[in-house]
């Protein structure tokens, strides 16, 4: 499979660079293997609207969902009590999509790792009508959660990074604007447990202890 | 197969537009058919209704409503705010929008523009710095019966916060089962 942009364009990327920083990415090229493109794909993108995506998916037939629920308000609180309740209507209120809507990808980022256990698991509870058995995610967590430091460079949630794809087999990441919402990075094993409409078929170890994470739904 | 060996068409990438420039250049843009002028509403202007016409139209002004401009372009400019379904051929964001978008040909939400809704068209550029929730339908054939059988009707729930839905058609477009 040919690549769409070549990796080594270097000078493209550069005025690009000095926005951000272009980091390559080992497994999201595997999420596009797993597509079938004779049919409109849709992709759900937890973050907002970024420019260099919609241009990446611009050349095919899709339909871009942009939840942009890192800014979602009250995501960073843990209540006491009734946490399921409350994080069921939190996503109620940022994760309902139209009627018949099935993703086929999932751009998860490292949403994950800004989500209470609670929360991962109404998440996914929210996530699960608009998949389908052959949904594929991608995104970032920590192969242990005490190794993911702030100095990490990929999956620390408290860098509040945002992501664009620049092409198949690399990602544009900027520092995020706005307000910040909680960290919880999780162990795979926490991960997999809580999130658990998606099944962790292969894990990637970054520096700094993140991981990049490939999804299969479940 | 991989979607990602194949193109959705033959043409360019991305071919160079006037509506790719920025918004300082606003006035260098000079519509297609400009033999049939471009109206405006201006600044101090609100309109609470249904638009509808066959000449461009630049809204500066407010308007809730819709905005329907069948083969003719649209933009909301910098100062627009608009709370309206909008269709039209091609559709230009400087402003902010709450409502759903279709644009037979492109949308463009340039660095200025906000929208939260819902954009269809076979083209779609977001400019770096543009504001944007909601859903991208890029299937042409979803623009196409978009166009085909849009009568905007009611704002959806952009203020909500809500994803929002697009028409049952560009839904059936886009939806795997």
């Amino acid at each position: 499979m040919k690549a769409r942009r070549g990796s080594g364009d270097a000078v493209a990327a550069a005025p690009v660079a000095r926005r951000g920083e272009l980091r390559q990415t080992l497994l999201l090229p595997l999420v596009f293997e797993r597509i079938d493109g004779s049919q409109p794909v849709n992709v759900l993108d937890v973050g907002s609207g970024a420019a260099e995506t919609v241009s990446f998916f611009s050349e095919y037939r899709c339909r871009l969902h942009f939840a942009d629920l890192f800014e979602a308000p009250g995501l960073s609180l843990l209540p006491e009590e009734d946490a399921d309740d409350y994080f069921d209507a939190v996503f109620d209120a940022h994760c309902s999509f139209p009627e018949g809507t099935l993703f086929d990808i999932c751009l998860l980022w490292d949403f994950l790792n800004y989500l209470p256990v609670p929360a991962l698991r109404a998440f996914s509870r929210a996530l699960r009508p608009y998949l389908h058995r052959d949904t594929v995610g991608h995104g970032f967590g920590a192969f242990k959660a005490k190794a993911t430091s702030p100095a990490a460079s990929w999956a620390a949630p408290n860098l509040g990074m945002t992501y664009a794809i620049h092409d198949r087999e690399t990602l544009l990441v900027r520092p995020r604007l706005g307000g910040a919402v909680g960290e919880h990075p999780h162990a795979r094993t926490v991960l997999a447990d809580a999130f658990d409409c998606f099944e962790i078929v292969r894990g990637t170890l970054l520096k700094e202890g993140a991981m990049e994470l490939l999804l299969q739904a479940r | 197969m991989s979607m990602f060996d194949k193109r959705k068409d033959n043409e360019p990438a991305s071919e160079p537009s006037s509506f790719g420039a920025p918004a300082e250049s606003k006035n260098q843009w000079m519509p297609e058919n400009t033999a049939r002028g471009t109206a405006m509403i201006g600044k101090t202007i609100t309109i609470k209704g249904d638009i509808s016409g066959e000449e461009n139209l630049v809204i500066e002004g407010t308007v809730n409503g819709t905005v329907s401009l069948k083969g003719n372009d649209l933009t909301v400019g910098q100062s627009g705010r608009v709370t309206a379904n909008l269709a039209a051929n091609v559709v230009r964001i400087d402003g902010e929008v709450k409502g759903d978008i279709v644009g037979v040909e492109k949308v463009v939400v340039t660095k200025t523009g906000k929208v939260q809704g819902n954009i269809v068209g076979p083209r779609v550029t977001l400019e770096d710095g543009a504001k944007f929730k909601g859903s991208i339908d890029m299937d042409p054939s979803s623009a196409e019966r978009s166009a085909a059988t849009q009568a905007p009707k009611s704002v959806p729930s952009a203020a909500g916060g809500k994803p929002m839905s697009v028409d049952s058609k560009a839904g059936e477009a886009a939806g795997k089962a």
